[in-house]
């Protein structure tokens, strides 16, 4: 009887151990298998929000057009060109809307996910070159540097690799100089030069006599198997303060001083328009000449806080980015701008959205070539879900 | 001693025990014909996507036809034009045939990865692409149109 017993009891135990493993286990299996659902069920969303983003003109389809930009007159988001008859060809208007500060008006990443209905998710949107294009790499962080007059002339490097990082050998790099002279005269220089085994090359333009120069802009436009991109880099030593907050907006230019911190050192005095460059991709046109009316003054605040022109035609020239001529004071000199960002630097949207969440392990990332103003891109969205 | 004696209930012992083991068996069996996303099933799909996006905007572009009939251009330009086409966690191998299947690039590679890559992946994906000719402009002769069909197999495995 008391064996009976024991044996009853041993065999409860052993089953309880069983039950209780399999308790464990069986949910663990099921989970691992829910979780790869999940991630599949993020990709598939991740994969849909880009084809909405980048096959959809959005209502109204010219709505990157309006001048007096209202987001909340977006109805439906989407960035591809209306007019279009190919797909993934993006409407660089409804573009720059995406880029924060833009002065003539942009949409909020809130309004955005709103119309996206990606509630419960969160994302990060960025347009970058099919290339990485690596200018004066002088801390070898993988990162462009501006460049000083001595880099100038003992040759300034570009490494150019591929987005993961290798490096591009036979890339054709062809740059262009534009300087100002302490007589405050404006002209511009070219070089070219094809990258070696290790993707590296040294554009040396014969600047003349140094001393003269005052400030520089380089231009360069990067060619590898007939995909082109084009960057820039300024001249170092100007307080940083070489990007203009500045929009093309269809055929319509706008600068502004921006807010806050000072432009240069004090925010009195008169700026004079004294130039305005387009760069596309077959060249860099020289598409306004100022003439120190008021029409091309520049103070902060007032009347004058920025400055806008309508230039036709312009959008059939495809401008990728622009370069200004300032006339400054304190002293009085020429200075080269770079606008709008982050067009001059060769991308198009520079992480849009939330960067949290960017770097989480459950983050999918989904990208798709893409053509903007007849250049190739990568737009690349990352997608995760917000924690509750 | 008598306890040790005694078998009465030693078989419901051994009874839950292979209960157990059959239903732990039978759970663990089942859930191996399931199809999760990283099966081949899903993972094969989405690089067939992939792969067919990029030999199509090459085309688009009109890229694809120059790399494809001009040798010199295979393991140099082409091979960099599907690097940046295609995201830099994916491996490909390109193979071109003519309208007879005959292999044309066996011994210049248009190929990113090791090729051991392709041998030992379960996941590998293959997109056909077509082209059926050319056309080109000489200063000289004119613009010139040749049908000279090539069929490109791209395949392509993560890494």
């Amino acid at each position: 009887m008391a064996g009976d017993l024991f044996d009853h009891m041993i065999g409860l135990v052993i089953t309880g151990i069983i039950a209780v493993s399999a308790v464990i286990v069986i949910p663990n299996l099921s989970y691992v298998n829910l979780l790869y659902v999940d991630q599949q069920q993020l990709r598939n969303i991740a994969l849909d929000t880009l084809k909405t983003m980048l096959l959809d003109p959005g209502y109204p389809s010219n709505w990157g057009l309006t001048y007096n930009f209202d987001p909340d007159q977006v109805e439906r988001f989407g960035l591809a060109l209306a007019e279009s008859s190919s797909f993934y060809v993006l409407d660089p208007d409804k573009v720059q809307r995406l880029v924060i500060g833009n002065p003539a008006g942009f949409i909020e990443y809130e309004d955005i996910h709103t119309e996206l209905r990606l509630q419960g998710y969160a994302f990060n949107f960025q347009i970058i070159p099919p290339f990485k294009v690596i200018v004066n790499d002088e801390d070898f962080d993988g990162e462009s540097n501006s460049i000083t007059l001595d880099d100038l002339i003992e040759g300034v490097e570009v490494l150019v690799t591929y987005n993961a990082g290798s490096p591009i050998p036979k890339a054709l790099v062809e740059a262009k100089l534009l300087c100002v002279t302490k007589k405050e005269e404006f002209y511009t220089l070219s070089a070219s030069n094809s990258t070696d085994a290790l993707g590296k090359c040294t554009m040396k333009p014969d600047i003349g006599d140094p001393d003269d120069i005052i400030d520089f802009i380089m231009v360069f436009k990067v060619t590898v198997a007939g995909v082109t991109t084009i960057t820039s880099s300024y001249a170092k030593g100007f307080e940083n303060q070489h990007i203009m907050n500045a929009s093309i907006i269809g055929e319509n230019i706008t600068i502004a001083i921006p807010e806050g911190p000072g432009w240069e050192k004090g925010s009195a005095g008169t700026r004079w328009v004294e130039n305005v460059l387009a760069v596309c991709e077959d060249g860099i046109y020289n598409i306004y000449n100022g003439s120190k009316s008021d029409e091309d003054k520049i103070t902060w605040g007032g009347d004058n806080w920025g400055w806008t022109r309508l230039f036709s035609g312009l959008s059939q020239m495809n401008p990728l980015f622009l370069i200004f001529n300032l006339s400054v004071p304190n002293p009085r000199r020429l200075v080269l701008f770079l606008g709008p960002d982050p067009n001059w630097s060769g991308s198009r949207v520079a992480a849009y959205g939330d960067p949290t969440g960017a770097g989480a392990s459950s983050a999918v990332k989904v990208q798709r070539d893409v053509i903007i103003s007849g250049m190739t891109y990568i737009a690349e969205l990352t997608l995760w879900k917000e924690s509750p | 001693m008598k306890i040790f004696k005694s078998k009465a209930g030693q078989m419901r012992v051994i009874e839950s025990i292979l209960a157990s083991f059959i239903l732990v068996s039978a759970i663990t069996f089942v859930s191996t014909f399931a199809v999760t996303p990283q099966s081949s099933t899903y993972e094969v799909g989405a690089l067939e996507k992939l792969g067919h996006n990029a030999l199509h905007g090459l085309d688009e572009e009109k890229l694809l036809s120059g790399f494809v009939y001009n040798q010199s251009e295979w393991s140099s330009n082409f091979t960099a034009a599907l690097r940046i086409s295609l995201p830099s966690d994916v491996y490909f191998d390109l193979r071109m045939s003519d309208l007879n299947g005959t292999l044309l690039n066996p011994n210049i590679p248009i190929r990113y990865g090791d090729p051991e890559v392709f041998n030992n992946s379960d996941s590998i994906a293959s997109v056909t692409y077509c082209i059926a000719g050319y056309s080109r402009f000489d200063s000289t002769k004119g613009s010139e149109v040749k049908y000279e069909p090539r069929t490109l197999i791209l395949l392509l495995v993560r890494e």
